[in-house]
């Protein structure tokens, strides 16, 4: 006879492997500060490169009066003032990305726990089969 | 009635499952031509880009790819469009597709469709049922995915609008006015930011009401949502006078809850009437579990008979009905 439960559980179990699992075992991979440093080190990465466009469009906008203070060599306070934003925008785009990695790779565990879970939960229904047969014969 | 109606629902949930592999394809290709179209239509300044058998071969191609790759192919057409009218109104739109790519699709990859959807419901007027079905079935991450469709898609009815205007320059000085006059356009388009923080505002308010335990949380979410747009939108009008069209503002609303209810109903459709609450515990834990059913319909009762024409099994099956009936009606013959 087909055993219901046992059949509701390797469905879940293929599910996962065929899903989501596939991406939860490469993050698996990782140790948990290691793939939190390095999707920052990538964060940080854009986040310069967008600080970079944003400068550009600012200074294709702003020609005109960048080009008299370039030549008057007044840009110091110009300076100061992109890089305390530059600052002040890392910090939190790097704090956004720190808590999005976090959280990702903690529900990664609590997915692979799951599937543990119910990994055992098989053993154990193909351990109490068997002994079944066992204590028949 | 409403048994008839979930029979559907059942029937089409099923047909979408067994033919998966043909309508997922099918879905993108309609998305990708729609928008290739589209973009044709309002900003097709290329025109050896606005061939209809090359949009018809670029969507095939869509339909074999991720739908990310989709949205980057997609991209890459707008730009090309945009270079052909003129190279400032292109670098304003490589900036904000990049921004879009370096800060937000990061953290977000699988919010896309979202974005490419936005454009179409612009023309079928359901803009304001995107947001809240990015609350409903995304996370609160989707208000800055929504945002920045918003901010494309208005981008690219300026440019569609002033393309006299913004086609007439060389490479010089004027080409920096050009770029400064885009920006100032972008940036002082209220209506366009009061649209974009409407969207985002309503994601997040969908998302927060859908995940409460209340019964009915996703119609509360929707009819919620809605309101959370309509009341930023009047807050916008009446506070920095952008002119908006209240019956089209109603209207749209009206159009995109039914879009949304749709939504609902093939997304998530529970019994709150057979609510049940247990309470077990284990070593460890007292849990207090409250299960809502889903609403799910049984298969119609068929009757199958077999008639044979042969004699022998046709005495058998009016001995079978004999016997069904007490013998009545073997008695009559």
């Amino acid at each position: 006879m087909i055993n219901k439960d046992r059949v509701r559980t390797m469905t879940r179990l293929a599910i996962y492997e065929e899903g989501q699992g596939i991406a939860d075992d490469k993050m698996n991979g990782y140790f948990k500060n290691d793939y939190i440093v390095g999707h920052m080190v990538g964060s940080f990465v854009s986040g310069t490169i967008a600080c970079l466009l944003i400068a550009f469009v600012y200074c294709c906008y702003h020609y005109d009066t960048l080009m008299i203070k370039l030549f008057e060599n007044d840009l110091g306070g110009l300076i100061k003032t992109a890089v305390s934003l530059y600052t002040a925008f890392m910090i939190f785009f790097l704090a956004v990305s720190f808590f999005v990695y976090l959280w990702r790779i903690n529900a990664v565990s609590g997915r692979l726990d799951r599937y543990r879970r119910r990994l055992d939960h098989l053993k154990e229904s193909y351990e109490k089969e068997d002994k079944h047969a066992d204590n028949r014969f | 009635m409403l048994t008839t109606v979930f029979e559907i629902r059942k029937k089409i949930i099923e047909a979408y499952g067994q033919f998966e592999y043909m309508i997922v394809p099918s879905f993108k290709f309609a998305v990708a031509f729609l928008l290739i179209l589209m973009i044709n239509d309002h900003i097709g300044f290329n025109l050896g880009l606005t061939n209809k058998l090359l949009g018809v071969i670029i969507a095939l191609v869509c339909s074999l790819v991720p739908v990310n790759f989709i949205a980057g192919i997609l991209v890459m057409l707008v730009l090309a469009h945009l270079y052909t009218l003129s190279l400032e109104t292109m670098i304003v739109a490589g900036v904000i597709f990049l921004l879009m790519l370096l800060l937000y699709f990061r953290f977000s990859p699988k919010d896309t469709i979202m974005i490419l959807l936005l454009p179409l419901a612009f023309a079928a007027k359901v803009e304001y049922a995107v947001p809240v079905v990015a609350g409903l079935l995304f996370t609160p991450g989707s208000a800055v995915g929504v945002g920045f469709g918003v901010i494309i898609t208005k981008y690219l009815a300026y440019v569609e609008q002033n393309k006299a205007a913004l086609g007439n320059s060389e490479i010089g000085p004027a080409t920096v006015d050009n770029f400064r006059n885009i920006v100032d356009a972008l940036l002082q388009n209220k209506s366009m930011w009061i649209l974009a923080g409407a969207f985002a505002a309503a994601v997040v308010v969908v998302f927060l009401i859908r995940r409460l335990e209340t019964a009915h949380s996703w119609t509360i979410a929707i009819i919620v949502g809605s309101m959370v747009e309509v009341c930023i939108l009047l807050f916008g009008d009446m506070q920095y006078d952008t002119n908006i069209d209240l019956t089209k503002v109603f209207l749209g609303v009206f159009l995109s809850i039914l879009v949304e209810l749709l939504v609902e109903f093939f997304c998530f459709m529970v019994d709150y009437t057979r609510v049940e609450s247990v309470q077990f515990e284990d070593d460890d834990y007292y849990y207090y579990v409250k299960a809502v059913p889903k609403v799910t319909v049984s298969d119609s009762l068929r009757t199958v008979k077999t008639i044979s024409t042969s004699e022998k099994s046709g005495a058998g099956f009016r001995d079978q009905v004999s016997r069904k009936l007490g013998g009545k009606s073997a008695e009559s013959e």
